[in-house]
């Protein structure tokens, strides 16, 4: 080819590729699911009973409610748009979601249920997980942050305990005691809390290749580590039981979930097989609720219900969502309708 | 995006001086470098959401396989650099690098796992690998040797204005589109496929050995040129690889070096994603003229005094924090101390390699002292992770800056380049 048909073959060739890509996103723009559902979360006027964040198409990413009796519905998507949510008895909502920008943050909020922020926070990096104190005064926030550590190339976690209304302390801050030691690994690096009350909340650490469940106390700033190998702790309602995921659980899965008596000491295997990612929610004092992702697509999840007494089995509850978050209903009891049987 | 084809047309091999225009291969691979880097640092932009949000996975498993497979772009370098001189034609082994990482964007699109995703990154790192050694040795043939310094400037300043812009357009295209991470990877792709088109098209097929512009039929017959560890590394080569080593070795890796102002409190977690950009703004803007000082001073010369830069970034993170403004005056001084070091070391590094290579080694030699550097910085943040937790992150920063400016002077006094 000659110099000219070069220049000429580029600006053609390149032009197609340009204008296919302006098509693509024009196509993509006008194909937007319209946002839906009322402008401000107002949960305080449904009896909903479980939220959850969508991750179907019509409603991706966005909060929404099932009432307790009832199946899931387009039409209970709000506007509100987060990547990990908890909520209230009185429907207060904290949502963590990351910002799109290059700073990488997230932003944590605190949501009245008539619509109004009553605090907001920047955290660095992107949301994993959120948790409400019971009465409300404190949130406890992680997120993956890059760079964070020497000892580990690539992501660790960050997590903050946030006062509503006051300020923020990191749990690296705290004082840690380590197997019995006062102890200050380089490479600590904590995730996954879950509040007894305002001042004690249990939590996940890691150093070197091990993980601890730790204790922490907000009023004195420590963490006491308890066990190894266990991650995101979830407390049951009554605070008898926690619900964490182990390494070292049921054959070819990287996670399994476990329950640890608090009374007797007592850790057990729950009946779930496959493996979990996630930070259980209690939906009573013997079931809990996590999200599974789908195998082939990208994005999608599903929240399963799974009792903890021996022998339970999971069932699917509530098809593309995550980050469920159980409220008591007005009226007495939970009525719950599964959306089908377990598929593969 | 085009400048370079509204120019006034000129030959590409014709001998300027040192101060005339640059080549206009040199920008067209520039410009290549550009689309390519939007390509790449778009996608790497956004990964966090995309496992996070997008997979909804979990990124520290994620840190894990890419751990797992981050020496496979390093390794590649080689062969790329080997490749490109045995068969005399940088031109198609580096084009092969870059359809490589174009395809990766294809495999993106359908990518549902983290196994996938990190092999598909892994893939990136080898097409990057591949590509940098001949591209390297095309902007070498392409430029007359007293003015090599400053064609990488130039080269080297479109790269990191690519690298910039990446981020940006990826956000840019989840602005409009919330949560649609496909849509930045069907931009990513077009951005690849712009920097292969252009690639191809525009960059003229030079041979080193056979000389001029490769015909359309290779010769099968021709003698190919021996590669020897002696036409490689030369005398003149091993010293500048020894005195790459050395200083290199001192260089801990700038995640590092944030890590330290973090550490300090110099600087708050929520602006740290921020330093990058900053040093590599620096880089940019300083890329051309120090390139171009370089020709006139020494660039072997200035590659080991740009190390000092590195050192008063050390000594100013481990230095007093009680003044006033030391907060941010030491972050400042640590973004703009890190961008200078690049300006100083990471095309002039290319440019003294190529004017020490023999002719024929050129993609090997400049391959070779890149893999070098590469490997003496991992070890460099090897050894200082091991003497911060031995020592503590500051005692750990003045013993590398005290190395260092002990090693700089004695490098350039020992190690003097032959270059012209």
């Amino acid at each position: 080819m000659s110099d000219a048909r070069r220049r000429l073959a580029l600006v053609i060739a390149s032009g197609l590729v340009v204008l296919a890509t302006v098509v693509y996103l024009a196509v993509e723009l006008r194909g937007r699911p319209q946002e839906q559902g009322p402008a401000a979360l107002d949960p305080a006027a449904v009896d909903a009973s479980l939220f959850f964040r969508s991750t179907a198409d019509d409603d991706y990413g966005q909060v929404s409610f099932v009432e307790a009796g009832r199946q899931r519905t387009s039409a209970t998507a709000t506007s509100r748009r987060c990547d990990r949510i908890d909520v209230l008895p009185d429907r207060t909502m904290v949502c963590l979601i990351a910002q799109v920008s290059p700073l990488s943050r997230s932003r944590l909020s605190v949501i009245r249920p008539d619509g109004s922020v009553v605090d907001t926070w920047q955290v660095p990096g992107v949301p994993s997980r959120v948790r409400f104190s019971p009465d409300g005064s404190l949130v406890a926030s992680t997120t993956f942050v890059q760079g964070h550590s020497y000892l580990q190339a690539g992501f660790s976690t960050t997590t903050q305990v946030h006062r509503v209304g006051g300020g923020s302390v990191d749990l690296e801050d705290y004082d840690l005691v380590l197997e019995g030691e006062e102890k200050r690994p380089v490479d600590r690096n904590y995730w996954g809390v879950t509040f007894v009350d305002a001042r004690t909340f249990y939590a996940t650490l890691r150093s070197g290749d091990s993980t601890w469940l730790v204790r922490g106390d907000t009023r004195d700033r420590t963490l006491t580590s308890l066990r190894t190998d266990a991650e995101c702790p979830s407390l049951s309602p009554d605070g008898t039981a926690l619900v964490y995921k182990k390494r070292d659980g049921h054959e070819g899965a990287d996670w399994t979930l476990a329950l640890l008596d608090l009374r007797s000491g007592d850790e057990r295997l729950l009946g779930e097989q496959r493996s979990v990612d996630d930070q259980v929610e209690w939906l009573d004092d013997s079931t809990v609720l996590y999200a599974v992702p789908h195998d082939r697509q990208p994005g999608r999840s599903d929240v399963w219900e799974l009792g903890t007494a021996d022998r339970s089995e999971p069932r699917l509850l509530v098809e593309d969502a995550t980050s469920p978050s159980v409220v008591p209903t007005k009226g007495d009891g939970t009525e719950w309708q599964p959306l089908g049987e377990p598929s593969e | 995006m085009y400048i370079s084809l509204r120019r006034a047309p000129r030959a590409d091999h014709d001998r300027t001086r040192g101060d005339g225009a640059v080549p206009r291969t040199v920008v067209t691979l520039g410009v290549v470098s550009l689309l390519t880097d939007v390509s790449s640092e778009s996608v790497a932009a956004i990964l966090p959401l995309f496992v996070t949000a997008g997979l909804g996975l979990s990124l520290l498993t994620y840190s894990l396989l890419d751990g797992l497979y981050q020496g496979v772009g390093t390794l590649s370098r080689l062969p790329g650099g080997w490749l490109a001189d045995r068969l005399d034609r940088p031109k198609p082994v580096a084009l092969s690098g870059y359809v490589l990482s174009a395809l990766t964007r294809v495999g993106l699109l359908a990518v549902s796992g983290l196994v996938g995703l990190a092999s598909l990154l892994a893939l990136d790192r080898v097409g990057k690998g591949l590509r940098t050694g001949p591209r390297d040795s095309l902007v070498v043939l392409a430029t007359p040797a007293p003015g090599l310094g400053r064609a990488f400037g130039v080269h080297r300043a479109l790269d990191t204005l690519g690298a910039c812009l990446g981020p940006l357009v990826a956000f840019a295209v989840l602005a409009m589109l919330p949560g649609n991470f496909q849509a930045v990877f069907v931009v990513s792709l077009a951005f690849a496929v712009l920097g292969v088109l252009v690639f191809w098209l525009l960059v003229p097929g030079l041979r080193p050995v056979s000389g001029g512009v490769a015909g359309g039929m290779a010769d099968a017959t021709q003698a190919r040129p021996r590669l020897s560890w002696r036409a490689v590394a030369p005398p003149p080569v091993r010293r500048m690889l020894v005195g790459a080593a050395v200083l290199s070795g001192l260089a801990i890796g700038d995640g590092l070096l944030y890590l330290t102002l973090l550490e300090r409190d110099h600087v708050e977690a929520l602006w740290l994603p921020l330093l990058p950009l900053a040093s590599s703004l620096v880089y940019m803007v300083l890329a051309v003229p120090v390139g171009a000082f370089a020709d006139r001073w020494g660039r072997l010369r200035m590659f080991y005094v740009g190390h000092l830069a590195i050192a008063v970034a050390y000594l100013a993170v481990a230095g007093p924090g009680w003044a006033p403004g030391a907060a941010l005056g030491t972050t400042v001084l640590v973004v703009v101390a890190l961008g200078v070091y690049y300006a100083c070391t990471d095309g002039v590094l290319a440019a003294a390699a190529g004017s020490l290579a023999t002719t024929g080694a050129v993609a090997s030699t400049i391959s070779l002292a890149q893999t070098v550097e590469t490997l003496a910085r991992a070890g460099a943040s090897l050894v200082f992770g091991i003497a911060w937790t031995a020592l503590g992150p500051m005692p750990a920063l003045l013993a590398f800056a005290g190395c260092l400016l002990v090693a700089v002077p004695v490098t350039v006094v020992l190690l003097k380049g032959d270059e012209q």
